[in-house]
Order: C-alpha cells, then structure tokens, then sequence
C-alpha cells in the first residue's frame, strides 16, 4: 500500500529538519502522514504543495491515482481563502494561487521574517515574481470583489472536498480527510450557511465518517470547537518554526491521535 | 450627488476589504508562494 499524503506547507513539511526544498521529493518525511506510513510499514509519498489552495489539492490527489495502485490518501485541506488557477500568461504549466498576502500591494517580505529565517529568500522570490506576472494585481482585485466575501471561498472549497470524496468512493480508495483551521471551514461563516440551501446541502454530502479533526480545546481562549492540525499545535504551544510552522513534536503526536482512525479505515478497506 | 454617492460607496467598500484582508491574514500567516 502507497500512502499519499496531500494537502499545503504542513504536509510537506515546510521548515521541518528533513524537508531539503520545495521541488520534486524535497519534502519531508517527518509530517503526521509520514509517521503514519512509517508506523504501518507502508510505502509513502507526498503531493502536497507550499501554499496552495484546495483546487490544487484535489487534482493532486487525483493524478495521484489515476498513475498509481493500492493507494491510500491522506488529504489536509488548506485554508478555504486561497484560490488556484491556471492564469494565462503567467505560468502555461503550473497552477498559481491567491491568497490573501498577494492581493496585499504593499508587503514586502522584510515586514514578517527577518534575512536570517530560513523562509525569507523563498518568500522575497515569490513575492517578486507575484509582481513581475502581475498576480499581485489579479490577487487585488480577485479579494476585493470574491475572494474576502465568505461565500465564495466556503462554497468552492465544499465543492472541491465534495468532488474529491465522490470520486475516491466511486473508485473504492480508501481515504483519511482532516484540514489546516476547522474554524475557518466549518464554524467560522455566519449568514450562507444559515440561508443558503446549497451551501448547506454541499456541507450535508461531507462524509464525516472519514474524517479526523483535533479536540476543541478547554483553556480560557483556546477554540471550543474541534481544530485543525495548524490550530490544534498553535493553541497548544508546540515549538514553531519562525515561518510559522509547528515543528516535529506537533507532527509526533498529531500522527498518534490519527493513529487510531486511520487503523480503523485500513482495516475496513482490507476486509 | 451621485459621484459624492459614488465616492462614498467606493471609500466605504476599500475600508471594508483592507480590514476583511487583515483578518484573513492573521487567519492564513503563510506568506510565502
């Protein structure tokens, strides 16, 4: 069995000791779905992209199958306010994403990291090539008029989890979903998921059977909802990297908690 | 009256989407890509 694990900067293993760069097989083989395949004796790898959206998630996940056999994906989706395209005129072979930091016109990545961190250079690169093929500009006027509406980002991001589950379920692939920031998927927007029908009957189609987050917390001004992995580390004060990712301990004891769903699902598959 | 109603409205919608920004990169601290 290959497990695959998809999913953004965390499942990579962005600013862990291992991961070696962000091209083909720099990633690193200390993530939670890592530890998963090593305690399983499986065979592992990674599709998972530094700061994409979930578009770019769900297609890795797919290719990932379409090529390969006796597979196993473990998918983390991101946060829903990133948006992947494949822009023309910029990159004619690799999907590009927006986020909310290149809609910002003004930053410069000096403002957040400092020379030393070891992010700093990856990020002044990206940043300078947001402006050289315009993305900078397409990511501002993408935010002002969609991206910072909660409706867009929930209602593509449903549509995105939606497609991938159907299609892993029609093809029989066992599979392990979690996310980045519940909050921000499912608990934090107000009015459409109240009013609107169809965001409310894409969010009834989740299978959450499949599905692990990490316990709501229970201190003063933890979220008293259940978390992501991103939150679940910060709220509980694991050590992080200066770019902002939960180190190696975090990833330790996230693969133990998923330790048991994810015997629980291989087992079911295997029956 | 209607470009004062106009520049209003325009002033108000980019208060309103640099303050949404905030928060949604306070949310999303990655900056890098």
């Amino acid at each position: 069995m290959i497990i695959v694990a998809a999913g953004c900067s965390f499942i990579w293993g962005t600013e862990l000791k291992d991961c070696r760069h962000h091209g083909p097989m720099g990633y690193s083989l200390s993530t939670w779905p890592a530890n998963l395949a090593k305690n399983q004796n499986a065979d592992y790898a990674c599709v998972a992209e530094s700061g994409c959206g979930n578009t770019i998630i769900a297609r890795n996940i797919i290719n990932f199958c379409e090529n390969n056999t006796d597979v196993f994906p473990i998918v983390q989706w991101t946060w829903p306010f990133r948006f992947d395209f494949k822009a023309i005129g910029i990159n004619a072979t690799k999907w590009e994403t927006l986020g909310p930091w290149q809609a910002d016109e003004q930053f410069r990545p000096g403002e957040k990291l400092t020379e030393e961190d070891g992010l700093f250079e990856y990020a002044r690169k990206n940043n300078e090539k947001a402006k050289m093929t315009g993305i900078d500009t397409l990511a501002n006027v993408f935010f002002k008029y969609v991206g910072s509406h909660e409706y867009w980002p929930i209602y593509s991001t449903f549509k995105e989890i939606v497609f991938l589950q159907n299609y892993l379920k029609n093809k029989g692939i066992p599979y392990l979903f979690t996310c980045a920031d519940a909050t921000s998927l499912f608990y934090n927007y107000t009015v459409e998921k109240e009013n609107d029908p169809f965001i409310k009957d894409l969010l009834n189609q989740i299978d959450m059977n499949n599905w692990v987050l990490f316990p709501p917390g229970t201190r003063g001004d933890e979220t008293k909802t259940p978390r992501g992995f991103y939150q679940w580390a910060v709220e509980n004060k694991y050590a992080i990297a200066p770019g902002g990712h939960p180190l190696e301990q975090a990833h330790i004891d996230a693969s133990t908690m998923m330790q048991e769903k994810f015997n629980e699902l291989v087992k079911e598959h295997l029956q | 009256m209607n470009w004062l109603k106009s520049i209003y409205n325009r002033i108000t919608l980019e208060l309103r989407y640099r303050k949404k920004l905030r928060e949604l990169r306070k949310r999303d601290p990655f900056i890098y890509k």
